[in-house]
Formats: C-alpha cells, sequence, structure tokens
C-alpha cells in the first residue's frame, strides 16, 4: 500500500535518518516509537506528503508522492494531526465534515451522505451527543476523539495517526484501540506514533524505532518488543512481564 | 439573511439618491430612473448622488471582502488590508502617480499595483524558515502600514500647499469627487465570483495549512490566488475611495456574528454589509453637517463601533 524506498528525513537540527526501506500492507499496523524529538511526527509529515523526503521516496500505491495530486492522496490516505488550531468558532459536527472535503465534488458541497458518514463516525466514537457543541467548548480528550472522528469520515486506506491516544481516559483509549482494530479487520492499514509500550504491544503487527541518532529499526511487533531493545531506543532501563492481556512493560 | 442585506442595500441607494441639498420625494426619484422627470433631477440624480452611491457600494464590498479572505488566510481575527499594510501600500502608489499627474484612469491599476507589492513585502518578509506564523506576518504588516504612512507624511510635506487638504481628505476615505463607479463596481463583481467557488477550501485553510493538505486542498496555489484577489480588491477600492479603514476589519467579524463562518454565506454576506456600512456612513458624511462634508472613513468607524459592540454583547 505505502511504499519507502530508501527514505530518509530531516530534523529540525539538520540531523538526518538512516534510510528506511519498508512496506505497510494491508491491515497491518505500524507503530513508530522513539524518544521526543526522534523525528516521529516528521517521519509521519513526510508519508503524508506534507514535506519532501530529505531522500529517497514514497509510493502510495506504486505512484510517487512527489508526483502525486494532493486530492488523489487525501482519498487514499488521512492524517491525524498531533496538534489542532481553533481560531475561528465551529461545531464538531462541521470539524468532522471536513473529512469529507477530498469526496465531495467541489461545486455542490457536502451532501446528505457525507453528513451521514459524519455522525457515523462520531457515533463510532462516542460523540453523537457533542455534535452541535462548539469545538472550543471541548475538553482536550474529546477534541482528540473529534479530530480522530474527522480521519476516520475520511474513509482512507491508510491512516497515519501522530498520538491518537494523547489526553484520552482509559476508556476511550480502549474504544480508540477497538476502532482501529476494526479498520484493520476490513482491510485498512495504519502507521501511528504513540509513547504507550504496553499500547504499542496491544495495537501494533509492525515496529519502527527511530533512535535520537537517527539509527533506525523497523520489522514484526514482536522481534522488536523486547525491554532491552526498547531499554536502549528510550536510554532507560525496562522490565517486560508477561500478562494475560500480552507484554506489559515496566520501569526498572 | 442575503435577502435582507439586498434589500437593505436597495433602501439604502434610494434613500441615498433622494437625500441631499436638493430633498426629492421616492415618485420624483423612481420617475427619473423610469427616464421621465425634471432635467435636474436627472443631472442631480444620474451624474453626482448615483455614481457617488455606487461608488461607496463597490468600495465597501471591495474591503469587506478583502478583510473576510484576509482573516481566513491568516486564521487571525485582526487580518485586515488596513492593518496589514496593503491599503497603506495602495495609499502611497496612489498618492505618488496623483502627484505625478498620471491619467485618473491609471490610478486604479497603480493603487493595485502598490497593494501587491506591500502584500509580496509581508509575506516576503515574514516568511521564515518555511511556515508562516500568522502573529510574525501580522506584526510584518503592522510595522510595514508604519512605514507607509510615514512615506504618505513625506508625500504630503513636498506635495503643493494648494492641493493638501483634497489629499488629506482622500486619506481619510472620501468620496465627494466619486463619479465612476463602473470599475470598482466590476471589479467587485469579478472579486466575488472569484472567491465563491473558494470558499469550500478557504473554510477548510481556515483550520490550518496542515489540515487543508492532508484533505487534499493545495494550499499553496489557494494562498496565491487569494492574495492576488485581496490587493486586486483594495487597491481598486483605495484608488476609488481613498484609505478608508475599520470597513475590512469589522464588516467580516459583524457578518461573522449574524450568519456564522461559512464563507460561501459569509463571502457574499460581507461584502452587501461592506457595502451597506460605506452607502450609509456617506450618506451621514454629506449631510449631518451639510453643506459641509465629512471624511467617510471617520464615519465608517463612528457607525461601525456601536454596531460591532451591540452584536458583541448579544451573541458573547
Amino acid at each position: 500500500m505505502l511504499s519507502l524506498d530508501a527514505l530518509t528525513v530531516q530534523l529540525p537540527d539538520g540531523r538526518r535518518t538512516q534510510p528506511l526501506t519498508l512496506t505497510i500492507g494491508a491491515g497491518q499496523s505500524w507503530g513508530v516509537l522513539g524518544p521526543n524529538g526522534a523525528g516521529k511526527t516528521t517521519l509521519l509529515h513526510t508519508l503524508a506528503g506534507l514535506r519532501a523526503p530529505a531522500g529517497g521516496e514514497v509510493r502510495l500505491e506504486g505512484r510517487s508522492l512527489a508526483g502525486a495530486r494532493r486530492r488523489w492522496i487525501a482519498r487514499r490516505l488521512a492524517l491525524l494531526l498531533q496538534h489542532y488550531e481553533d481560531s475561528f468558532p465551529a461545531s464538531v459536527l462541521q470539524s468532522v465534515l471536513v473529512g469529507r472535503h477530498p469526496h465531495t465534488h467541489p461545486w455542490r458541497g457536502e451532501q446528505a451522505e457525507d453528513r451521514r458518514l459524519a455522525r457515523a463516525a462520531l457515533a463510532r466514537l462516542d460523540l453523537s451527543a457533542l455534535a452541535p457543541r462548539a469545538v472550543g467548548s471541548l475538553s482536550g480528550g474529546e477534541r482528540r476523539r473529534v479530530a480522530m472522528a474527522a480521519v476516520l469520515t475520511q474513509q482512507p486506506q491508510l491512516y497515519l495517526l501522530d498520538e491518537p491516544f494523547d489526553q484520552l481516559d482509559p476508556a476511550h483509549q480502549q474504544q480508540v484501540h477497538r476502532v482501529l482494530v476494526e479498520e484493520r479487520a476490513a482491510g485498512r492499514a495504519i502507521c501511528l506514533t504513540l509513547h504507550d509500550l504496553n499500547m504499542a504491544a496491544r495495537c501494533c503487527s509492525h515496529l519502527l524505532l527511530l533512535h535520537a541518532d537517527g539509527r533506525v529499526e523497523a520489522g514484526p511487533a514482536p522481534t522488536l518488543l523486547d525491554a532491552d531493545r526498547l531499554g536502549a531506543l528510550f536510554a532507560c532501563r525496562l522490565h517486560a512481564h508477561a500478562t494475560p492481556g500480552g507484554l506489559c512493560f515496566t520501569l526498572a | 439573511m442575503l435577502g435582507a442585506l439586498l434589500a437593505a442595500l436597495t433602501g439604502a441607494l434610494l434613500l441615498a439618491v433622494s437625500v441631499g441639498s436638493v430633498e426629492l420625494s421616492v415618485t420624483e426619484v423612481l420617475g427619473a430612473l423610469r427616464g421621465g422627470g425634471e432635467p435636474t433631477h436627472r443631472l442631480l440624480i444620474f451624474e453626482l448622488r448615483l455614481p457617488r452611491a455606487l461608488v461607496a457600494v463597490a468600495v465597501g464590498g471591495l474591503l469587506a471582502l478583502a478583510g473576510t479572505l484576509l482573516q481566513v488566510l491568516l486564521r487571525n481575527p485582526l487580518a485586515d488590508p488596513y492593518v496589514l499594510g496593503v491599503s497603506g501600500g495602495a495609499a502611497v502608489a496612489a498618492l505618488a502617480a496623483l502627484l505625478a499627474g498620471l491619467a485618473a484612469a491609471l490610478v486604479p491599476l497603480v493603487a493595485f499595483a502598490g497593494a501587491l507589492v506591500s502584500t509580496v513585502l509581508v509575506f516576503g518578509l515574514a516568511r521564515g524558515q518555511g511556515a508562516w506564523g500568522t502573529s510574525r506576518l501580522l506584526l510584518t504588516g503592522v510595522v510595514l502600514a508604519t512605514g507607509w504612512s510615514a512615506v504618505v507624511t513625506l508625500l504630503l510635506a513636498s506635495a503643493p500647499p494648494g492641493e493638501l487638504p483634497g489629499m488629506l481628505y482622500w486619506l481619510m476615505g472620501d468620496l465627494a469627487a466619486a463619479r465612476r463607479p463602473l470599475l470598482p463596481l466590476l471589479v467587485l463583481a469579478g472579486c466575488l465570483l472569484l472567491s465563491l467557488p473558494l470558499a469550500a477550501q478557504l473554510n477548510i485553510l481556515g483550520r490550518g495549512e496542515q489540515v487543508a493538505a492532508g484533505v487534499g486542498i493545495r494550499v499553496g496555489r489557494l494562498q496565491a490566488g487569494v492574495y492576488l484577489l485581496s490587493s486586486l480588491a483594495t487597491g481598486v477600492a483605495v484608488a476609488a475611495g481613498g484609505s478608508i479603514g475599520f470597513v475590512g476589519l469589522v464588516v467580516p467579524h459583524m457578518l461573522r456574528l449574524i450568519v456564522g463562518n461559512d464563507q460561501r454565506v459569509l463571502l457574499p454576506a460581507a461584502a452587501l454589509g461592506g457595502a451597506l456600512l460605506v452607502l450609509v456612513a456617506d450618506l451621514a458624511a454629506r449631510t449631518v453637517v451639510a453643506p459641509q462634508q465629512l471624511p467617510v472613513g471617520a464615519l465608517t468607524a463612528l457607525l461601525g463601533v456601536p454596531v460591532f459592540f451591540v452584536l458583541l454583547r448579544r451573541r458573547g
């Protein structure tokens, strides 16, 4: 679905990551792990085509992102940003309808079907009651879920999610996790950044480790989910415990 | 809402052609508009009052449209052609053209060039490493506006004394000499027609450049188009009516409080609202202390400030 061919990204301090070559396939869920400032967000934005690679190439369905039209990309790939600004007031439903933009005719605007999809996405994230509310009046976690609902409404084949669990309470983390499982089961692919190693153990089929010095490691999650390896990544000591719910990491 | 604004604008236009040193009744005005009536009335309406009223309509519409576009573009409610120095650039260019004795027909073109230079300067200077911070843009605009007003002072100081009062009035926004509504009206219609198809994309651009790019909008192209449109609108408005402040800043806010922030409705509503405000302000400017005339720019602020506060209290 999305292939990275010797891709390197440039970090704000001028360093570059090692070249990355991998393919994110249908039904897979790639977790991007790394310390603060290692380039996780930069990588995600590069995969979305919002910034040019420092080297190498990103191909979506075999086509280079560099030559593709934004609208074509947006119909196949949706990006959840880490931060949203709301300078002007808007309702929750309006915010979620933004996700329909790549699918709506430029002259006609959104139709009943678009509104139905937006409401369905809101319902999946337990937000139906908030639909008429102003986004500015919501809590941080609620806003995060509204942004996630907008991404679902875009109906992409590939989700690029920058910290989708950030600011969510445990119940809603679980809910977003469930939604991601459903999307994967429907054959869609996911690439997400996160800091919660236990969540990574639960929801990722593959991992991409971005080290502070630009080194990268990529592969199936079971081989990379190792206390020593992750400890080296985050420069701290970790213990792994086997629990009925899967691996559980604690600080030593 | 658009219908109500249009009706109010039509009513204000009728009022503007009937009120003045010679009061005309509605039947007299309608008679003259239908091609009859007294020759002096016809002269009064078609040579003086109607052209002036139509220029007021066009200038108000253009300034409010430019303000609405710039506010979305910068995602900042403080943006407007005046604050950003765009109308300052247009004013300097137009004043210089007038001082150099350039043909009046060329002044709008020069003013547009001045507005465009100013826009390019603001966005060029504020463009740091990649992304434009909107506060950085605003600050650059404010500084540039101050610079332009210094240039205006220099131009005024070197101007022949006989022309000073006229130039000062023009700077404050003055429609007393406005006789040619055709070009500003055409430009207003053109800018509206060009910006309406962009309205849905502008709605999303208002949420941030990355959000817009993420749902398939070609952000760079859209921004360039909107800069160009707002510069054109500002340049032509300044050339026709001088630098009338406040309209571009506050009219979009007023209408946003009434019709919401959907640009598909807001853009035409702001154009109508701006037209109405400047038309009424100009009517007041030439009647309240008649036969003395006031600069319309002072009146737009005097009328607009209380209206804005009332709206803010009601909706806040």
